[in-house]
């Protein structure tokens, strides 16, 4: 009998424990997104999941600001030459998460790691670097290839993030997947691959005041019901992608906010100019004409997205937000394409496994029939999609993209430049125009004429029909009433360090 | 234990055993068959053509069934999917069939070295789970209804193979066969004449209940977009199609589920009656 008792008392006390460990994990903000934490170093990967991960992990020498303009970040102040070459940027006191204080040296180490290493995901915002070098421990002179108009923005991007050389020769590249040193406002409390990543307030994080909440938990949540679910019943303070036909029903809940925040987001259809039919422009101004982008937008996300009118992100910097979206005219269509190089053969729609895609390519398919353009979809997975797509094996591919900053630069390399690598978003675009402007544009230090050269792209690789723009939808987070002032920035980065947990 | 006479339908103790699902059974499957055949006259709308202007509405006269995620009516989809559906059940259980009871006949018939090789083939297939199976090698082939019909072809005839070889050993040891055997028939004639006709009762009862296991099966694959492709009504791509709006718009993923159970109670039904009725017989 005793020891019966004995084990109740002990059983109790345990649970009172547990429980009590349980109201602590709760001041976490819990954050439920599809895409999971898969490194923690900020240069291995660009993939959404990690990008978020890298902003509460990694500051940058700028940041963003709450309006969306350039900010001190590491970089306390920065001096610009004449000739737009020089950048000598003076570092902040500032300490890494273990207490060390953040250098020159481990900013021009940073960067360069980025611009040089193999494994680098995304290198390409730091391609004008020449070199970085530290001339004391708070002074950074950066000289470009030539002068850089982005450049600066570019120092904001999510990989970009300072990390300390001492540790990494210390410890050797692979220190960061379990237990990086830190210089953002967070640190690595536990990470469990493939379920979720807690993070903890860093001590030694150099905006004072900040973070104010106790740090968060980043869960992974693959299916979209179940984030819906979850924030229902409060098992989340945050979610990110709800399904578009849900968006309604959780405005209309008291506890839950849906601001549908700004993204520079854009869907789009990547259209194979390597190989017939859509090498001939006629096919591809017929096939985008056949394309009734306003019902589209309306049928995708239910009025929640607004139909795209460029081939670029709408929330880009000088965007022409005077283009008109593409005209709906299935006649003048099927006449422009009984006038073209079409013989009739089907082409194929090559989508990722994925119902959001798969919606998309019967919607195109329909509408494509109907003026005569005969298609047939094919589903892979996103790994194939991924090879066949690069080696221009589509014609066809429904899919997204988004620009790291919201400056056009990298955006015009990534989407319609021809010669920057990866072939206009491996659909062999190539308007030597178009590849001109994208570098003059960069190298153009006036914003006036910048704008222009960027309406001017725009424009042409519009008219070309480099892609068909569908839509530009705004990010679909919930926000539950327990964490205020938690928000997404275009960029993709959660304001964590901001917000603060009110009941 | 004297001749086929054995196996000739006698008068059953029991008249009525397995009657009633026989009945039940049949009638929904003809009504099935109907739907298939007759879809273009008995569905109200096209099952592909999209309408904006209707997506995701709830049951209602004009759509009793609802619309889908693309303004489809889902009635219709449920009619035409009949189609693929049955189809599917019809060729995935035919094809198995055929090969199986060959390979079945020939082995228990033969003996000796064919028998020990195909039956460790068997072995081997059987060894490995359906399902993995046949994702798998629908994996390999690529997705898509023919390479599905493939697939079965090669994992479902053990099945088949195994039963009509059981048949055969014993029937090839009775008195009739001996009597063929004597008068000079070949082996062909005996296998075909005599043999398959008296072996195969079980198989049939059998083949009822493996389509729905079949077309189940199309509709998971459907469902893991293995199987009919997009935009094809089959009734377990409309359910996949649902899936993400299953918590605002039920109907789109209910009616082809329900249609799916009606078929398969059919099947079942049919197979159980019919092994009922035979028992008593036998």
């Amino acid at each position: 009998m005793l020891t019966t008792w004995r084990s109740v008392v002990a059983t109790t006390a345990a649970l009172t424990l547990l429980a009590c460990a349980n109201v602590q994990a709760a001041d976490k903000i819990r954050i439920g997104s599809p895409y999971k934490t898969t490194t923690l170093d900020p240069m291995r990967s660009a993939a959404a999941g990690n990008i978020e991960t890298y902003g509460q992990l990694y500051s940058r020498l700028l940041r963003l600001d709450e309006s969306g303009e350039l900010a001190p970040g590491l970089a306390e102040s920065w001096e610009v030459s004449d000739d737009g070459t020089t950048i000598t940027i003076t570092m902040r006191d500032a300490m890494f998460s273990n207490g060390e204080t953040i250098t020159a040296e481990d900013a021009a180490f940073s960067l360069l790691r980025i611009r040089d290493t193999e494994e680098s995901a995304y290198p390409a915002p730091l391609q004008t670097l020449d070199t970085a070098e530290a001339i004391d421990d708070k002074t950074l002179v950066l000289k470009l290839k030539s002068a850089f108009a982005p450049f600066l923005g570019n120092l904001e991007v999510f990989n970009v993030g300072i990390i300390s050389k001492k540790d990494v020769e210390a410890r050797g590249d692979d220190a960061f997947t379990a237990d990086p040193v830190t210089s953002g406002p967070y640190m690595v409390e536990e990470w469990i691959p493939n379920e979720r990543l807690v993070i903890t307030p860093n001590p030694n994080y150099w905006r004072k005041g900040y973070p104010k909440n106790d740090g968060a938990e980043l869960i992974e949540v693959v299916a979209e019901n179940t984030r819906v679910s979850m924030m229902l019943s409060g098992e989340l303070d945050a979610a990110r992608e709800i399904p578009w036909s849900q968006v309604a029903e959780l405005k209309a809940n008291d506890s839950i906010s849906m601001p549908l925040e700004p993204s520079t987001v854009i869907y789009m259809v990547l259209l194979n100019h390597a190989r017939a039919p859509f090498n001939d422009i006629k096919i591809r101004q017929a096939a985008a004409m056949a394309l009734d982008t306003p019902a589209i937008t309306e049928a995708m996300t239910f009025g929640a997205a607004t139909p795209a009118n460029s081939t670029l992100p709408g929330a880009l910097r000088f965007h022409d937000s005077e283009l008109a979206v593409n005209t709906y005219d299935p006649e003048a269509a099927k006449a422009m394409l009984a006038d073209s190089s079409y013989n009739g053969e089907e082409l194929v729609i090559l989508i990722a496994d994925n119902p959001e895609r798969e919606k998309v390519a019967v919607l195109m398919q329909a509408q494509w029939a109907a003026i005569g353009l005969k298609s047939k979809i094919e589903k892979v997975d996103g790994g194939t999609w991924w090879t066949r797509v690069p080696e221009g094996d589509y014609d066809s591919a429904p899919t997204w993209w988004y620009n790291e900053t919201t400056d056009p630069d990298l955006a015009v390399r990534w989407a319609v430049c021809g010669s920057c690598g990866n072939r206009a978003y491996y659909t062999n675009y190539n308007n030597d125009e178009v590849n001109a402007l994208v570098d003059e544009a960069a190298a153009e230090l006036d914003e006036s004429k910048r704008a222009d050269m960027y309406r001017k792209i725009e424009k042409i690789t519009t008219t070309e029909v480099a892609q068909i723009p569908l839509y530009y939808p705004p990010f679909a987070n919930a926000y539950g009433d327990r964490v205020k002032g938690l928000s997404m920035t275009p960029a993709l980065q959660w304001t964590l360090e901001g917000a603060e947990v009110v009941k | 234990m004297t001749d086929v006479a054995t196996f000739t339908p006698q008068r059953s103790t029991v008249p009525s055993a397995g009657k009633l699902e026989i009945i039940i059974g049949s009638a929904i499957i003809v009504t099935w068959l109907a739907m298939a055949l007759g879809a273009q006259w008995i569905a109200p709308y096209d099952p592909n053509t999209i309408s904006l202007m209707d997506i995701l509405k709830g049951p209602s006269l004009a759509h009793p069934f609802g619309t889908d995620h693309l303004g489809r009516d889902v009635l219709s989809r449920v009619i035409f999917g009949a189609r693929i559906d049955i189809w599917m059940g019809f060729i995935g259980v035919l094809a198995p069939l055929v090969i199986g009871v060959t390979i079945g006949l020939v082995s228990g018939y033969f003996g000796g070295f064919i028998d020990t090789f195909m039956m460790r083939l068997v072995d081997v297939t059987v060894a490995f789970p359906f399902f993995i199976l046949v994702i798998a090698i629908v994996g390999v082939l690529g997705p898509g209804l023919s390479n599905y019909f493939i697939a079965l072809a090669l994992v479902a005839w053990v099945a088949y193979a195994r039963l009509i070889r059981a048949e055969v050993l014993v029937l090839k040891r009775a008195e009739f066969i001996d009597a063929a055997r004597a008068l000079g028939y070949s082996h062909r004639a005996i296998l075909l004449r005599h043999i398959l006709p008296n072996s195969l009762g079980p198989i049939v009862i059998y083949a009822w209940t493996d389509a729905v296991l079949v077309i189940l099966a199309g509709a998971s694959l459907g469902f893991l977009g293995l199987g009919a492709q997009p935009p094809t009504a089959e009734w377990g791509v409309m359910i996949s199609d649902g899936q993400p709006y299953v918590i605002q718009a039920w109907w789109i993923c209910f009616f082809p589920g329900l249609a799916a159970v009606t078929l398969g109670l059919g099947l079942i039904l049919v197979s159980d009656g019919m092994s009922r009725r035979m028992r008593i017989v036998q």
